[in-house]
């Protein structure tokens, strides 16, 4: 309760207005010169992480334009959204950057998207756009049509600039060698040794935040679902809550359990994806055949039971579509733990190899402070000490009324402790799949609750923890019960920066490997 | 060492036959089916409650038919949830690749001769698809001006294809996907596809490749890219178009940052539908569509 009051006494002291309700983020508005400050006192009083920055075009006469920015506040369950009205002759705010170093990428992004800009951002160069439209055109603001095509040019972005003798840049990408997302990458290095990464992003950029304007949430989903296919699950649950949240529904017991099971079993393919793919990294091909065949066989069961690959179609706002019954699980929970013993085994195989360990050990190392400072999140968060995971600290659905599971965390730091953590999260997984398939309601009761109809000018945040980390999803419906404003940040956005902090040292055959043990997705980061 | 023999021993042979890969292997969705068409009243919910246009209706003299658009359908089964009737199912494993030719829509029904008196469906429904107002010919400036897109269709021959000898090496490239089809590729590696032992490849280099497998609606940020690696290989280049979003679109389709499929920027030889296709349904047309194609290639 103290958390909660102290809360409520920052957001008395710096905000115009706010609200506090129950099972919604806590909301404030503040002042856009105070802005800076109030987010400084966030941090240093109450420990806020940023989750999530973006911008708001309401397409009014008047204040047409805000800023919004979602906090973490660890100390509570609850997030704290903080909404900053900009002037309409003056579109600018002063840079978080400074404050928040992951505010960096939304910051441009919101440069490229609607046209406000940053004062005295360290980068200024654009983010999502790569040429598919000019420079002078937003397309997030409501008067740009999403469905017009504009002319594309060729734009070559400036590139961190090392120079010195011996210093050499190799340009990686956006097509890559194997079956990759494409991202275009300058690596400078002096002889054999990296001394630094930028990633350039955005090459799968599909406009979905602006396709899902003017959609109602069924029509949405569709995008949510597809924006990254690994995440699948991930993102469409924090879609879902957030409509939930919005429509301040909540979800009926059978569909709490259902989706984590399938929250679980994403993570659970997911990570023997990321063990398969580590070992790849190194050119350790027994391994990664294992791995995919223990993968398939884990899209099999997916598809299997719940009819989808990848598990799309099942969760929908409300609750679920449908699911196999009981006995089903109960059958599926036995195949599982099989397969992981095999995962064990094969592991084992992996980690007594000398070659693995040499090739792990001491790679890319990620930092206690700098995870904490760029605020990742995830099994690479967890790997280098940072206690954070969605499920445990604003618990969800399912998460909410089954017993306690422990999170656990690594403290080497390195490729060898984000392989492991995968591993160490694995019996957590399937306790938690065996936990919700027993606490299953045996009396039929429906699996899915109806959306009423949602109240104009409703938002609404959903975050759930994917695979890879935090995803958090931002609605806001308009008068006709119409999606508004459709924010995703996918935990690969938060933790890309993570990345060019391990590498400088490395030498370059390792930069895929650190690639790999973060296992980041692009279509998440482009959306 | 014996440690690794014994797991790899233990794993068995996990190697499917192309064409014939266990049920569970696949999606529920496939291809639609009317399962039960006599029990079709012409209501036409189907058609509304698909998001993408996959299903339509066509009044013809004596009763209406419905069509279906594989290459448009995102399986999200919702058409087969909004039938009361239970007419519709969808037959796992049966979708198929499309030739170039081939019609990108099928019938599923047909009510005309039916006598059936069918309840008119608004128009609302079969609205045309929203990116119509785009052409992809006026929209590309600086540098790429002289270029028209779609870059010209060549015309394959026995000779091109036969040139393969069942040795296809194809440079993957992702151009907007949402990775759901970049790992059902992936997976073609595993033993239970193993494509290799096809005589099938994934190289690092367009220029090494006789396919391209494309992946996504070719996202307007990659233009760049897709043509350059379009030009750097090889001819004869065949150009596969793997999953929904490179046939049509798919559900990004009208978008202002995308191209509506890899055919409006390169010629497409094979289009595989699904969303994402299932490994089994991209093996199936590496291999057989290729046969197909050296069929058609024959012929003419
Ligand atoms: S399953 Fe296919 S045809 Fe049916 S509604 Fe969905 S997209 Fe349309
Ligand atoms: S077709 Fe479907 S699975 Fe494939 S890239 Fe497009 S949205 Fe993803």
């Amino acid at each position: 309760m103290t958390h909660f009051n102290a809360v409520e006494g920052f957001l008395s002291i710096w905000t115009i207005d706010y609200h506090i309700e129950n099972d919604r983020p806590f909301f404030g508005r503040v002042e856009r010169d105070r802005l800076f400050c109030c987010l400084e006192s966030a941090k240093s009083e109450l420990g806020a992480r940023l989750s999530m920055l973006t911008a708001r075009d309401y397409g009014r006469m008047n204040d047409r334009f805000s800023l919004l920015v979602i906090l973490d506040i660890p100390a509570t369950t609850s997030y704290l959204a903080i909404e900053t009205p900009l002037p309409d002759d003056n579109l600018t705010y002063r840079s978080l950057t400074p404050l928040f170093p992951n505010a960096s990428w939304p910051e441009r992004e919101i440069r490229d998207m609607f046209g406000i800009t940053a004062c005295d951002t360290p980068d200024t160069r654009p983010f999502i756009r790569k040429g598919a439209w000019p420079a002078d055109l937003f397309p997030l603001r409501k008067d740009i049509s999403p469905h017009r095509a504009y002319p594309i040019e060729r734009v070559l972005l400036p590139t961190t600039v090392v120079e010195g003798e011996g210093v050499i840049e190799v340009p990686v990408g956006p097509i890559h060698a194997g079956i990759i997302e494409p991202g275009h990458f300058r690596i400078q290095v002096i002889g054999d040794t990296l001394l630094s990464l930028d990633a350039q992003f955005a090459f799968c950029h599909r406009g979905i935040e602006k396709l899902a304007e003017g959609r109602d949430p069924l029509g949405a989903l569709l995008l949510a679902e597809r924006q990254c296919g690994t995440c699948s699950v991930s993102n469409t649950l924090s879609f879902c809550l957030a409509v939930e949240n919005a429509a301040g529904i909540s979800v009926p017991p059978r569909a709490a359990y259902i989706r984590v099971i399938l929250a679980e079993l994403e993570r659970l393919y997911n990570h023997v994806n990321d063990i398969a793919a580590i070992a790849a990294g190194i050119g350790m091909a027994f391994v990664t055949q294992q791995g995919l065949v223990l993968k398939e066989e884990l899209q099999r069961i997916n598809a299997g039971f719940f009819g989808h690959r990848f598990l799309r179609n099942v969760v929908i706002p409300g609750g679920i579509r449908s699911y196999p019954g009981i006995d089903p699980l109960n059958e599926m929970v036995e195949l599982l733990a099989p397969i992981v013993r095999r995962l064990d085994s094969i592991v084992a195989v992996a980690i007594g190899n000398s070659i693995f360990q040499d090739r792990l050990e001491n790679t890319g190392i990620l930092t206690r402070s700098n995870a904490n400072e760029l605020g990742g999140v995830g099994p690479a968060a967890r790997a280098s000490g940072v206690s954070i995971d969605t499920r445990c600290d604003h618990p969800y659905d399912g998460y909410r009324i089954l017993p306690g599971f422990d999170i656990p965390t690594r403290h080497e730091c390195d490729v060898m402790a984000r392989f492991r953590m995968r591993l160490d999260e694995i019996p957590t997984t399937l306790a938690l799949i065996e936990a919700a398939v027993k606490s299953l309601p045996v009396v039929s009761s429906p699996i899915a609750a109806t959306i009423p109809i949602i109240a104009p000018g409703s938002w609404g945040f959903g975050a759930t923890e994917s695979a890879r980390g935090e995803n958090c999803v931002f609605i806001a419906f308009d008068a006709h019960g119409r999606i508004d404003r459709y924010a995703v940040r996918t935990a690969s956005y938060l933790n890309w920066p993570l990345i060019p902090t391990t590498v400088r040292g490395n030498i370059l055959p390792d930069f895929p490997l650190i690639n790999k043990s973060f296992e980041l997705c692009y279509a998440d980061v482009d959306r | 060492m014996f440690e690794n023999l014994m797991i790899a021993i233990r794993s068995g042979f996990l190697t499917g036959t192309p064409t014939r890969f266990k049920p569970h292997a696949r999606n529920a969705h496939g291809s639609l089916e009317a399962v039960a068409a006599n029990r079709c009243n012409g209501c036409g919910v189907c058609v509304k409650a698909c998001p993408v246009n996959a299903l339509s209706v066509r009044t013809t003299e004596d009763g209406m038919e419905f069509l279906f658009h594989p290459g448009r359908c995102v399986g999200c089964v919702r058409c087969i949830d909004a039938c009361t009737k239970s007419v519709l199912r969808f037959i796992p494993g049966n979708s198929t690749f499309q030739l170039p030719g081939t019609p990108d829509q099928k019938k599923l029904l047909d009510l005309s001769r039916s006598g059936m008196t069918s309840t008119p469906i608004d128009d609302g429904a079969l609205v045309s698809s929203p990116g119509d107002n785009k052409s992809s010919e006026e929209c590309v400036s600086t540098n790429l001006e002289n270029i028209k897109f779609p870059l010209s269709t060549e015309a394959y021959k026995t000779a091109d294809i036969a040139v393969l000898r069942n040795s296809l090496h194809c440079r993957h490239l992702d151009v907007g996907s949402c990775n759901g089809c970049d790992n059902e590729m992936i997976a073609l590696g595993g033993p239970h596809y193993d494509v290799q032992r096809l005589g099938i490849d994934f190289v690092a280099s367009p220029r090494h490749a006789d396919a391209l497998t494309l992946t996504g609606p070719i996202s307007r940020n990659s233009l760049v890219a897709t043509y350059e690696t379009f030009t750097a290989t090889p001819k004869p280049r065949l150009v596969f178009a793997v999953g929904n979003c490179a046939c049509s679109g798919g559900i990004f389709e009208g978008s202002y940052a995308v191209f509506d499929g890899a055919s409006k920027v390169v010629p497409v030889t094979i289009r595989i539908p699904g969303c994402p296709p299932t490994p089994g349904d991209i093996l199936n047309a590496l291999t057989e569509g290729l046969k197909q194609l050296q069929t058609i290639c024959d012929r003419e």
